[in-house]
Protein backbone atom coordinates (compact mmCIF):
# COMPACT_ATOMS: atom_id res chain seq x y z
CA UNK A 1 0.00 0.00 0.00
CA UNK A 2 1.52 3.23 -0.93
CA UNK A 3 0.87 6.62 1.00
CA UNK A 4 -2.19 8.92 -0.45
CA UNK A 5 -3.85 12.22 -0.66
CA UNK A 6 -7.48 10.89 0.42
CA UNK A 7 -9.20 14.68 1.05
CA UNK A 8 -7.70 17.97 0.63
CA UNK A 9 -9.32 21.51 1.38
CA UNK A 10 -7.81 25.15 1.58
CA UNK A 11 -9.28 28.15 3.32
CA UNK A 12 -8.46 31.55 1.39
CA UNK A 13 -9.30 34.40 3.90
CA UNK A 14 -11.77 36.56 2.83
CA UNK A 15 -9.95 39.98 2.93
CA UNK A 16 -7.56 40.70 0.10
CA UNK A 17 -4.64 43.24 1.13
CA UNK A 18 -3.08 45.13 -1.26
CA UNK A 19 0.78 45.06 -1.80
CA UNK A 20 0.44 48.97 -1.85
CA UNK A 21 -1.26 48.90 1.39
CA UNK A 22 1.66 47.00 3.12
CA UNK A 23 4.64 48.40 0.71
CA UNK A 24 5.73 50.60 3.70
CA UNK A 25 5.84 47.64 6.31
CA UNK A 26 7.83 46.03 4.06
CA UNK A 27 10.44 48.61 3.02
CA UNK A 28 9.19 49.04 -0.46
CA UNK A 29 8.90 51.82 -2.75
CA UNK A 30 6.85 52.44 -5.06
CA UNK A 31 9.04 51.68 -8.03
CA UNK A 32 9.47 48.28 -5.88
CA UNK A 33 5.83 47.65 -5.77
CA UNK A 34 5.62 48.47 -9.71
CA UNK A 35 8.02 45.38 -10.11
CA UNK A 36 6.55 43.33 -7.75
CA UNK A 37 3.15 43.68 -9.27
CA UNK A 38 4.54 43.25 -13.25
CA UNK A 39 7.68 41.79 -12.69
CA UNK A 40 6.68 39.12 -10.29
CA UNK A 41 3.15 38.91 -10.84
CA UNK A 42 2.72 39.84 -6.70
CA UNK A 43 -0.39 41.80 -6.64
CA UNK A 44 -2.25 40.96 -3.54
CA UNK A 45 -2.43 38.80 -0.79
CA UNK A 46 -5.18 36.97 1.57
CA UNK A 47 -4.89 37.98 5.57
CA UNK A 48 -7.64 36.87 8.32
CA UNK A 49 -6.84 39.52 10.61
CA UNK A 50 -9.01 38.14 13.64
CA UNK A 51 -7.69 34.79 13.29
CA UNK A 52 -4.95 33.58 15.11
CA UNK A 53 -2.92 30.48 13.29
CA UNK A 54 -5.35 27.46 14.87
CA UNK A 55 -8.28 29.31 13.74
CA UNK A 56 -6.54 29.31 9.99
CA UNK A 57 -6.03 25.49 10.63
CA UNK A 58 -9.23 24.79 11.68
CA UNK A 59 -10.79 26.55 9.21
CA UNK A 60 -9.08 24.47 6.31
CA UNK A 61 -10.10 21.29 8.06
CA UNK A 62 -13.70 22.21 8.01
CA UNK A 63 -13.58 22.24 4.20
CA UNK A 64 -12.89 18.62 4.70
CA UNK A 65 -16.49 17.25 4.10
CA UNK A 66 -15.81 14.37 5.26
CA UNK A 67 -13.67 14.47 8.38
CA UNK A 68 -16.12 14.61 10.85
CA UNK A 69 -17.12 11.03 10.25
CA UNK A 70 -13.55 10.14 9.65
CA UNK A 71 -12.86 11.95 12.79
CA UNK A 72 -12.03 8.75 14.73
CA UNK A 73 -9.92 7.21 12.16
CA UNK A 74 -7.20 10.00 12.63
CA UNK A 75 -4.26 8.83 14.29
CA UNK A 76 -2.12 12.13 14.00
CA UNK A 77 -2.04 15.84 13.15
CA UNK A 78 1.19 17.29 11.73
CA UNK A 79 1.20 21.09 11.27
CA UNK A 80 3.86 21.66 8.58
CA UNK A 81 5.47 24.85 9.43
CA UNK A 82 7.70 27.02 7.81
CA UNK A 83 8.86 29.11 11.49
CA UNK A 84 8.90 26.75 14.01
CA UNK A 85 6.92 27.09 17.05
CA UNK A 86 7.35 30.27 19.41
CA UNK A 87 5.58 31.63 22.28
CA UNK A 88 4.27 30.23 25.82
CA UNK A 89 4.56 26.56 26.13
CA UNK A 90 0.93 26.31 27.54
CA UNK A 91 -0.63 28.22 24.35
CA UNK A 92 -0.66 24.59 21.79
CA UNK A 93 -2.69 25.34 18.60
CA UNK A 94 -2.16 22.37 17.88
CA UNK A 95 -4.27 20.93 20.89
CA UNK A 96 -6.94 23.75 20.11
CA UNK A 97 -6.95 22.85 16.48
CA UNK A 98 -7.85 18.67 17.82
CA UNK A 99 -10.47 19.88 20.40
CA UNK A 100 -12.32 22.04 18.21
CA UNK A 101 -12.12 19.16 15.47
CA UNK A 102 -12.96 16.41 17.87
CA UNK A 103 -9.34 14.52 17.44
CA UNK A 104 -8.20 15.25 20.51
CA UNK A 105 -7.07 11.46 20.58
CA UNK A 106 -4.90 11.40 17.57
CA UNK A 107 -1.26 12.21 18.56
CA UNK A 108 -0.74 15.76 17.42
CA UNK A 109 2.95 17.54 16.60
CA UNK A 110 4.83 20.10 14.41
CA UNK A 111 7.18 19.14 11.47
CA UNK A 112 9.61 22.10 11.06
CA UNK A 113 13.10 22.80 9.39
CA UNK A 114 12.32 22.14 6.10
CA UNK A 115 10.97 25.85 6.05
CA UNK A 116 8.30 26.00 3.20
CA UNK A 117 9.20 22.41 2.04
CA UNK A 118 7.87 21.19 5.12
CA UNK A 119 4.03 20.58 4.18
CA UNK A 120 5.68 17.56 1.78
CA UNK A 121 7.96 16.17 4.11
CA UNK A 122 5.04 16.24 6.12
CA UNK A 123 2.91 14.28 4.15
CA UNK A 124 5.61 11.44 3.49
CA UNK A 125 6.09 11.42 7.31
CA UNK A 126 2.02 10.97 7.72
CA UNK A 127 2.30 7.99 5.27
CA UNK A 128 5.32 5.95 7.39
CA UNK A 129 3.53 6.85 10.54
CA UNK A 130 0.41 4.97 8.73
CA UNK A 131 2.25 2.23 7.81
CA UNK A 132 2.53 0.96 11.04
CA UNK A 133 -0.39 1.11 12.26
CA UNK A 134 -2.98 -1.99 11.88
CA UNK A 135 -5.77 -0.22 10.97
CA UNK A 136 -5.85 -0.21 7.45
CA UNK A 137 -7.98 2.83 7.17
CA UNK A 138 -5.93 5.09 9.72
CA UNK A 139 -5.74 8.88 8.86
CA UNK A 140 -3.13 11.57 9.96
CA UNK A 141 -4.46 14.95 9.60
CA UNK A 142 -1.43 17.52 7.71
CA UNK A 143 -1.86 20.99 7.80
CA UNK A 144 -0.55 23.75 6.69
CA UNK A 145 -0.91 27.90 7.00
CA UNK A 146 0.64 30.45 9.62
CA UNK A 147 0.34 33.98 10.36
CA UNK A 148 2.14 35.89 8.62
CA UNK A 149 4.65 39.43 10.40
CA UNK A 150 6.19 42.05 8.54
CA UNK A 151 9.56 40.21 9.26
CA UNK A 152 9.02 37.49 7.86
CA UNK A 153 8.57 39.37 4.41
CA UNK A 154 11.70 41.47 5.53
CA UNK A 155 13.68 38.23 5.55
CA UNK A 156 13.00 36.56 2.85
CA UNK A 157 15.83 36.62 0.69
CA UNK A 158 13.80 36.55 -2.88
CA UNK A 159 11.48 38.53 -3.82
CA UNK A 160 7.95 37.45 -2.25
CA UNK A 161 5.36 38.54 -0.46
CA UNK A 162 3.76 36.08 2.71
CA UNK A 163 0.13 35.58 3.06
CA UNK A 164 -2.22 33.30 5.70
CA UNK A 165 -4.31 31.17 3.27
CA UNK A 166 -4.06 27.68 4.80
CA UNK A 167 -4.66 24.07 3.58
CA UNK A 168 -5.70 20.33 5.55
CA UNK A 169 -4.73 17.43 4.03
CA UNK A 170 -6.33 13.76 5.03
CA UNK A 171 -3.23 11.14 4.04
CA UNK A 172 -4.09 7.79 4.24
CA UNK A 173 -2.83 3.97 3.03
CA UNK A 174 -5.93 3.02 2.18
CA UNK A 175 -7.38 2.53 -1.91
CA UNK A 176 -8.98 5.58 -2.04
CA UNK A 177 -7.17 8.95 -2.96
CA UNK A 178 -4.03 9.96 -4.97
CA UNK A 179 -1.90 8.00 -5.09
CA UNK A 180 1.92 9.40 -4.28
CA UNK A 181 4.51 8.08 -6.55
CA UNK A 182 7.63 9.97 -5.52
CA UNK A 183 9.39 12.51 -3.09
CA UNK A 184 12.58 13.46 -3.18
CA UNK A 185 14.43 16.74 -1.65
CA UNK A 186 17.34 18.11 -1.29
CA UNK A 187 19.56 20.37 1.49
CA UNK A 188 21.88 22.43 -0.14
CA UNK A 189 23.97 23.53 3.24
CA UNK A 190 25.42 26.33 1.88
CA UNK A 191 22.21 28.48 2.17
CA UNK A 192 21.44 27.32 5.88
CA UNK A 193 21.74 31.04 7.24
CA UNK A 194 18.73 31.83 5.48
CA UNK A 195 18.09 35.23 5.56
CA UNK A 196 21.02 35.88 6.71
CA UNK A 197 23.09 35.00 3.98
CA UNK A 198 25.81 37.38 2.96
CA UNK A 199 24.92 39.21 -0.21
CA UNK A 200 27.46 37.09 -2.47
CA UNK A 201 26.32 33.86 -1.25
CA UNK A 202 22.78 35.20 -1.93
CA UNK A 203 23.25 35.96 -5.37
CA UNK A 204 24.81 32.72 -5.78
CA UNK A 205 21.62 30.60 -4.55
CA UNK A 206 19.44 33.11 -6.60
CA UNK A 207 21.70 32.10 -9.43
CA UNK A 208 21.60 28.33 -8.53
CA UNK A 209 17.88 28.22 -7.60
CA UNK A 210 16.09 27.62 -10.90
CA UNK A 211 18.83 25.08 -12.00
CA UNK A 212 18.68 23.05 -8.33
CA UNK A 213 14.75 22.91 -8.77
CA UNK A 214 14.83 21.89 -12.35
CA UNK A 215 17.10 19.05 -11.32
CA UNK A 216 15.02 18.31 -8.59
CA UNK A 217 11.58 18.11 -10.77
CA UNK A 218 13.35 16.11 -13.38
CA UNK A 219 14.10 13.86 -10.45
CA UNK A 220 11.40 13.48 -9.51
CA UNK A 221 9.32 12.37 -12.27
CA UNK A 222 12.00 10.11 -12.76
CA UNK A 223 11.86 8.30 -9.87
CA UNK A 224 7.90 8.07 -10.88
CA UNK A 225 8.64 6.32 -13.76
CA UNK A 226 7.33 8.97 -15.38
CA UNK A 227 9.03 12.10 -18.09
CA UNK A 228 8.35 15.50 -17.49
CA UNK A 229 6.01 15.64 -20.45
CA UNK A 230 3.58 13.24 -18.90
CA UNK A 231 3.36 15.84 -15.62
CA UNK A 232 -0.27 17.11 -16.14
CA UNK A 233 0.22 19.89 -13.76
CA UNK A 234 2.86 21.14 -11.65
CA UNK A 235 1.22 23.07 -8.43
CA UNK A 236 4.10 25.18 -7.05
CA UNK A 237 4.87 26.75 -4.09
CA UNK A 238 3.92 30.74 -4.75
CA UNK A 239 7.17 32.32 -4.26
CA UNK A 240 6.93 34.42 -7.57
CA UNK A 241 5.71 33.95 -11.28
CA UNK A 242 9.45 35.00 -12.74
CA UNK A 243 11.22 32.55 -11.05
CA UNK A 244 8.76 29.97 -12.27
CA UNK A 245 8.77 31.03 -15.31
CA UNK A 246 12.51 30.69 -15.47
CA UNK A 247 12.57 26.93 -14.13
CA UNK A 248 9.71 26.47 -17.14
CA UNK A 249 12.26 27.59 -19.73
CA UNK A 250 15.14 24.61 -18.00
CA UNK A 251 12.55 22.14 -18.02
CA UNK A 252 11.27 23.08 -21.46
CA UNK A 253 7.47 22.90 -19.23
CA UNK A 254 4.51 24.70 -20.25
CA UNK A 255 4.14 27.63 -18.37
CA UNK A 256 0.61 26.99 -18.14
CA UNK A 257 0.94 23.75 -16.95
CA UNK A 258 2.64 25.38 -14.04
CA UNK A 259 -0.70 26.47 -11.57
CA UNK A 260 0.39 30.58 -10.92
CA UNK A 261 -3.44 31.80 -10.70
CA UNK A 262 -2.89 31.82 -7.00
CA UNK A 263 0.33 34.34 -6.69
CA UNK A 264 -1.93 37.31 -7.22
CA UNK A 265 -4.43 36.58 -5.24
CA UNK A 266 -2.92 34.88 -2.49
CA UNK A 267 0.80 35.58 -2.52
CA UNK A 268 3.13 32.86 -0.75
CA UNK A 269 1.33 31.08 2.24
CA UNK A 270 4.20 29.40 3.79
CA UNK A 271 3.98 25.80 3.23
CA UNK A 272 -0.17 25.68 2.32
CA UNK A 273 0.74 26.61 -1.23
CA UNK A 274 0.38 23.58 -3.33
CA UNK A 275 -2.20 22.02 -1.56
CA UNK A 276 -3.84 25.27 -1.83
CA UNK A 277 -3.17 25.28 -5.79
CA UNK A 278 -4.46 21.98 -6.06
CA UNK A 279 -8.21 22.49 -4.40
CA UNK A 280 -7.72 25.62 -7.19
CA UNK A 281 -6.80 22.79 -9.95
CA UNK A 282 -9.56 20.90 -8.87
CA UNK A 283 -11.94 23.82 -8.72
CA UNK A 284 -10.73 24.69 -12.42
CA UNK A 285 -10.97 21.29 -13.56
CA UNK A 286 -7.26 21.06 -14.67
CA UNK A 287 -7.12 17.75 -13.07
CA UNK A 288 -8.61 15.00 -14.20
CA UNK A 289 -8.85 11.12 -13.56
CA UNK A 290 -5.17 9.66 -13.69
CA UNK A 291 -3.58 12.73 -14.20
CA UNK A 292 -0.02 12.94 -12.99
CA UNK A 293 0.69 15.84 -11.50
CA UNK A 294 3.91 17.15 -9.17
CA UNK A 295 3.93 19.11 -5.95
CA UNK A 296 7.39 21.28 -5.59
CA UNK A 297 8.46 23.70 -3.15
CA UNK A 298 11.65 25.20 -1.72
CA UNK A 299 12.55 26.07 1.78
CA UNK A 300 14.69 28.80 3.26
CA UNK A 301 17.97 26.94 4.48
CA UNK A 302 17.63 25.50 1.51
CA UNK A 303 15.44 22.73 0.95
CA UNK A 304 13.97 21.72 -2.67
CA UNK A 305 11.55 18.76 -2.63
CA UNK A 306 9.16 17.76 -5.39
CA UNK A 307 6.61 15.06 -4.88
CA UNK A 308 4.68 13.78 -7.35
CA UNK A 309 1.24 12.16 -7.05
CA UNK A 310 -1.86 10.63 -9.30
CA UNK A 311 -4.69 11.76 -9.49
CA UNK A 312 -7.67 9.33 -8.51
CA UNK A 313 -10.31 11.77 -7.58
CA UNK A 314 -10.65 12.57 -3.90
CA UNK A 315 -13.53 13.29 -1.58
CA UNK A 316 -14.56 17.25 -1.22
CA UNK B 1 -1.44 1.50 19.06
CA UNK B 2 0.34 -1.50 17.24
CA UNK B 3 2.41 -1.66 15.61
CA UNK B 4 2.28 -2.92 11.87
CA UNK B 5 5.23 -3.30 8.91
CA UNK B 6 7.44 -1.76 11.26
CA UNK B 7 10.43 -3.52 13.39
CA UNK B 8 11.91 -2.55 16.39
CA UNK B 9 14.12 0.04 16.56
CA UNK B 10 17.93 -0.46 18.03
CA UNK B 11 19.77 1.91 20.21
CA UNK B 12 23.86 1.86 20.16
CA UNK B 13 24.41 4.63 22.17
CA UNK B 14 22.73 7.82 24.05
CA UNK B 15 24.88 10.61 25.50
CA UNK B 16 23.59 13.78 27.44
CA UNK B 17 25.52 16.62 27.14
CA UNK B 18 25.55 20.34 29.36
CA UNK B 19 26.00 23.45 27.82
CA UNK B 20 26.29 26.79 29.72
CA UNK B 21 27.21 30.22 28.03
CA UNK B 22 28.18 29.59 24.49
CA UNK B 23 30.64 31.59 23.98
CA UNK B 24 30.70 32.18 20.40
CA UNK B 25 27.19 32.88 20.17
CA UNK B 26 25.55 36.21 21.11
CA UNK B 27 21.97 36.91 20.92
CA UNK B 28 20.89 39.17 17.92
CA UNK B 29 19.21 41.80 19.07
CA UNK B 30 17.38 42.42 16.01
CA UNK B 31 15.52 39.30 17.17
CA UNK B 32 13.77 41.07 19.76
CA UNK B 33 12.17 42.90 16.92
CA UNK B 34 11.20 39.22 15.68
CA UNK B 35 10.12 38.00 19.00
CA UNK B 36 7.62 41.22 19.82
CA UNK B 37 5.72 40.85 16.51
CA UNK B 38 4.98 37.26 17.00
CA UNK B 39 4.58 37.71 20.88
CA UNK B 40 2.38 40.73 20.69
CA UNK B 41 -1.30 38.42 19.43
CA UNK B 42 -0.80 36.69 22.37
CA UNK B 43 -0.52 39.47 24.65
CA UNK B 44 3.11 38.62 25.57
CA UNK B 45 5.59 41.13 26.19
CA UNK B 46 9.08 40.46 25.91
CA UNK B 47 11.87 40.43 27.94
CA UNK B 48 14.87 42.07 26.76
CA UNK B 49 17.43 40.85 29.30
CA UNK B 50 16.25 37.44 29.51
CA UNK B 51 16.90 36.86 25.80
CA UNK B 52 20.21 38.64 25.63
CA UNK B 53 21.59 37.33 28.66
CA UNK B 54 20.61 34.22 28.22
CA UNK B 55 23.01 30.69 27.12
CA UNK B 56 22.46 30.78 23.74
CA UNK B 57 23.26 27.38 22.65
CA UNK B 58 21.69 27.05 19.00
CA UNK B 59 19.77 23.95 18.17
CA UNK B 60 22.44 23.86 15.66
CA UNK B 61 25.57 23.59 17.88
CA UNK B 62 24.38 21.34 20.50
CA UNK B 63 23.27 19.01 17.68
CA UNK B 64 26.85 19.22 16.22
CA UNK B 65 27.82 18.13 19.43
CA UNK B 66 26.43 15.04 20.24
CA UNK B 67 26.58 14.29 16.51
CA UNK B 68 30.34 14.65 17.60
CA UNK B 69 30.24 12.35 20.51
CA UNK B 70 27.66 9.30 19.10
CA UNK B 71 28.77 9.64 15.56
CA UNK B 72 32.45 11.45 14.74
CA UNK B 73 32.48 11.38 11.15
CA UNK B 74 30.09 8.56 10.53
CA UNK B 75 27.43 8.69 7.90
CA UNK B 76 24.06 9.17 9.27
CA UNK B 77 20.62 8.46 6.92
CA UNK B 78 18.44 10.39 9.10
CA UNK B 79 18.43 13.28 12.07
CA UNK B 80 15.41 14.29 13.79
CA UNK B 81 15.74 16.93 16.60
CA UNK B 82 13.25 17.21 18.85
CA UNK B 83 12.19 19.94 20.96
CA UNK B 84 9.72 21.74 23.78
CA UNK B 85 11.43 25.50 23.53
CA UNK B 86 12.02 27.30 20.31
CA UNK B 87 15.56 27.90 19.24
CA UNK B 88 17.23 31.30 20.03
CA UNK B 89 17.53 32.31 16.51
CA UNK B 90 15.10 30.25 14.46
CA UNK B 91 16.96 32.59 11.28
CA UNK B 92 19.63 29.41 11.18
CA UNK B 93 18.22 26.09 9.77
CA UNK B 94 19.08 23.22 11.26
CA UNK B 95 18.32 21.03 8.15
CA UNK B 96 20.86 23.24 6.06
CA UNK B 97 23.16 23.55 8.96
CA UNK B 98 23.70 19.69 9.48
CA UNK B 99 22.90 18.98 5.78
CA UNK B 100 25.04 16.21 4.38
CA UNK B 101 24.55 13.77 1.07
CA UNK B 102 21.67 11.33 1.62
CA UNK B 103 21.32 12.36 5.52
CA UNK B 104 17.52 13.79 6.15
CA UNK B 105 16.80 16.46 8.70
CA UNK B 106 14.03 17.64 10.26
CA UNK B 107 12.69 18.62 13.73
CA UNK B 108 9.46 17.59 15.97
CA UNK B 109 7.89 20.24 18.23
CA UNK B 110 4.86 21.77 19.77
CA UNK B 111 4.27 18.59 21.99
CA UNK B 112 5.71 19.57 25.14
CA UNK B 113 7.81 17.23 26.94
CA UNK B 114 6.47 14.50 24.49
CA UNK B 115 8.58 15.01 20.94
CA UNK B 116 10.99 12.93 21.53
CA UNK B 117 8.15 10.05 21.88
CA UNK B 118 6.73 10.85 18.83
CA UNK B 119 10.57 11.32 17.68
CA UNK B 120 11.24 8.03 17.95
CA UNK B 121 8.28 6.65 16.51
CA UNK B 122 8.86 8.94 13.12
CA UNK B 123 12.07 6.93 12.87
CA UNK B 124 10.35 4.05 13.39
CA UNK B 125 9.07 4.82 9.99
CA UNK B 126 12.33 5.06 8.40
CA UNK B 127 13.43 1.13 8.02
CA UNK B 128 15.19 2.84 4.57
CA UNK B 129 16.96 5.04 6.89
CA UNK B 130 18.66 3.06 9.34
CA UNK B 131 21.72 4.77 10.93
CA UNK B 132 19.27 7.60 12.80
CA UNK B 133 20.08 9.93 15.29
CA UNK B 134 17.30 11.48 18.26
CA UNK B 135 18.98 14.66 19.42
CA UNK B 136 16.39 16.06 22.26
CA UNK B 137 16.96 19.96 22.79
CA UNK B 138 16.59 21.69 25.88
CA UNK B 139 17.41 25.52 25.57
CA UNK B 140 15.64 28.32 27.54
CA UNK B 141 17.34 31.38 25.60
CA UNK B 142 13.70 32.67 25.20
CA UNK B 143 12.39 36.27 25.53
CA UNK B 144 9.15 35.59 27.20
CA UNK B 145 7.97 34.85 30.65
CA UNK B 146 6.49 31.16 30.90
CA UNK B 147 5.60 28.86 33.38
CA UNK B 148 6.92 25.64 31.85
CA UNK B 149 9.29 26.81 30.38
CA UNK B 150 10.98 28.48 33.40
CA UNK B 151 11.17 24.73 34.64
CA UNK B 152 13.98 24.95 32.71
CA UNK B 153 17.18 25.50 34.80
CA UNK B 154 18.79 28.52 34.72
CA UNK B 155 22.50 26.74 34.81
CA UNK B 156 22.94 25.13 31.60
CA UNK B 157 20.71 23.85 28.46
CA UNK B 158 20.63 20.21 27.39
CA UNK B 159 20.37 17.90 24.75
CA UNK B 160 20.41 14.22 24.68
CA UNK B 161 21.54 12.62 21.95
CA UNK B 162 19.87 8.64 20.85
CA UNK B 163 22.20 7.09 18.27
CA UNK B 164 20.46 4.01 16.55
CA UNK B 165 21.94 1.31 13.93
CA UNK B 166 20.67 -2.08 13.53
CA UNK B 167 23.63 -3.48 15.52
CA UNK B 168 22.79 -1.36 18.77
CA UNK B 169 21.94 -3.38 21.99
CA UNK B 170 19.38 -2.02 23.06
CA UNK B 171 15.74 -2.81 21.55
CA UNK B 172 13.39 -0.45 21.40
CA UNK B 173 9.37 -1.04 21.24
CA UNK B 174 7.02 1.52 19.45
CA UNK B 175 6.33 4.03 21.94
CA UNK B 176 2.93 4.72 22.69
CA UNK B 177 1.11 7.74 23.56
CA UNK B 178 -2.18 8.58 25.27
CA UNK B 179 -3.40 11.64 24.50
CA UNK B 180 -7.09 13.75 25.54
CA UNK B 181 -5.82 11.60 28.76
CA UNK B 182 -7.06 13.05 32.67
CA UNK B 183 -4.54 13.80 34.71
CA UNK B 184 -6.17 12.04 37.62
CA UNK B 185 -6.02 8.74 35.04
CA UNK B 186 -2.31 8.96 33.90
CA UNK B 187 -1.33 6.58 37.46
CA UNK B 188 -3.57 4.38 36.53
CA UNK B 189 -2.90 4.19 33.01
CA UNK B 190 1.01 3.76 33.85
CA UNK B 191 0.06 1.11 36.42
CA UNK B 192 -1.63 -0.90 33.77
CA UNK B 193 1.02 -1.12 31.48
CA UNK B 194 3.97 -1.06 33.66
CA UNK B 195 2.05 -4.47 35.41
CA UNK B 196 1.91 -5.96 31.66
CA UNK B 197 5.51 -4.99 30.77
CA UNK B 198 7.15 -5.74 33.79
CA UNK B 199 9.94 -3.82 33.62
CA UNK B 200 13.37 -3.74 35.59
CA UNK B 201 13.46 -0.06 35.57
CA UNK B 202 10.77 2.43 35.26
CA UNK B 203 12.26 6.39 34.70
CA UNK B 204 9.16 8.78 34.93
CA UNK B 205 9.60 12.61 34.54
CA UNK B 206 9.44 14.58 37.52
CA UNK B 207 5.60 15.01 37.98
CA UNK B 208 4.89 11.69 36.65
CA UNK B 209 3.11 9.99 39.87
CA UNK B 210 5.75 7.37 40.80
CA UNK B 211 4.21 3.92 40.60
CA UNK B 212 4.35 1.46 43.56
CA UNK B 213 5.84 -1.97 43.01
CA UNK B 214 8.15 -0.94 40.48
CA UNK B 215 12.22 0.30 41.13
CA UNK B 216 11.47 3.83 40.01
CA UNK B 217 14.24 6.59 38.68
CA UNK B 218 12.58 10.36 38.69
CA UNK B 219 14.11 12.59 36.03
CA UNK B 220 15.44 16.14 37.24
CA UNK B 221 12.95 18.28 37.42
CA UNK B 222 14.86 21.06 35.83
CA UNK B 223 14.73 20.06 32.36
CA UNK B 224 11.75 19.71 30.49
CA UNK B 225 11.84 17.40 26.99
CA UNK B 226 15.60 16.05 27.72
CA UNK B 227 15.07 14.96 31.37
CA UNK B 228 13.63 11.38 31.25
CA UNK B 229 16.48 10.64 28.68
CA UNK B 230 19.05 11.93 30.06
CA UNK B 231 18.13 9.65 33.10
CA UNK B 232 17.94 6.72 30.62
CA UNK B 233 21.77 8.02 29.23
CA UNK B 234 23.21 8.00 32.82
CA UNK B 235 21.06 4.42 33.13
CA UNK B 236 23.03 2.71 30.49
CA UNK B 237 26.55 4.28 30.57
CA UNK B 238 26.59 3.17 34.39
CA UNK B 239 25.61 -0.54 33.46
CA UNK B 240 25.85 -0.81 30.00
CA UNK B 241 26.02 -4.70 29.53
CA UNK B 242 23.46 -5.47 32.72
CA UNK B 243 20.79 -7.40 30.55
CA UNK B 244 17.35 -5.72 31.67
CA UNK B 245 13.99 -4.16 31.13
CA UNK B 246 13.60 -0.03 31.24
CA UNK B 247 10.38 1.53 30.90
CA UNK B 248 10.52 5.31 30.05
CA UNK B 249 7.01 7.45 30.31
CA UNK B 250 6.73 10.97 30.73
CA UNK B 251 3.41 13.24 30.97
CA UNK B 252 2.63 16.30 29.23
CA UNK B 253 0.16 18.14 31.74
CA UNK B 254 -0.43 21.38 29.28
CA UNK B 255 -1.73 18.66 26.56
CA UNK B 256 -3.01 15.93 28.72
CA UNK B 257 -0.81 13.18 27.15
CA UNK B 258 1.32 10.54 28.11
CA UNK B 259 4.30 9.11 26.59
CA UNK B 260 5.74 5.53 27.39
CA UNK B 261 8.44 3.74 25.76
CA UNK B 262 10.02 -0.25 27.03
CA UNK B 263 13.56 -0.80 25.94
CA UNK B 264 15.57 -3.87 26.16
CA UNK B 265 18.96 -4.02 26.93
CA UNK B 266 20.29 -6.98 25.50
CA UNK B 267 24.20 -7.15 25.24
CA UNK B 268 25.81 -9.50 22.44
Amino acid sequence: MTTRLVAVAAYLPPNSVTLESVADELGLTPVDVRVYQKFYGLVDIRVDTGADVADLLISAAKGIGTLAWAAHRVRYVVHARTVQPTGAHSINPLLTVARTLGIERAVSFAVTQHACASGLLAVDLAGRLLAGESDPDALALVLTGEKTYPHVNRLMPVPTIMGEASAACLVGRGEHGDEMLSYVWRAVGEYCAGPELPDAVRQKFQREYPQTLAELMREAADRAGLGLDDVKMVLPHNVNRMSWIRVAQLIDFPVDRIYLDNVPVTGHCFCADPFVNYASALQDDRLGPGDPYMMVSVGLGAIFSAMVFRHRGVTR
Amino acid sequence: MTAREITKLRLSGAHHARFTAAADSAADPRMLEFWAERLAPQGIGVDSDRYLHGHHNSFTAMSRAVIEHLRPGEPLDLIIAAHATPDFDSRMSLAGSLAAPGTLVFAVSDQGRLAPFSALRTALGFPDRPRALIVILDQGTFPYPDTAGSLLGAAADHAVGLAMDPGGAVSISPPRQWCDLPTQRVAAVLTDELNALAPDLVIVGSHVPAPAAFRVRVAPDDQLCTGVWSALAQELAAEPDRPRRIVVADHEPELACLGLVCLDVCPT
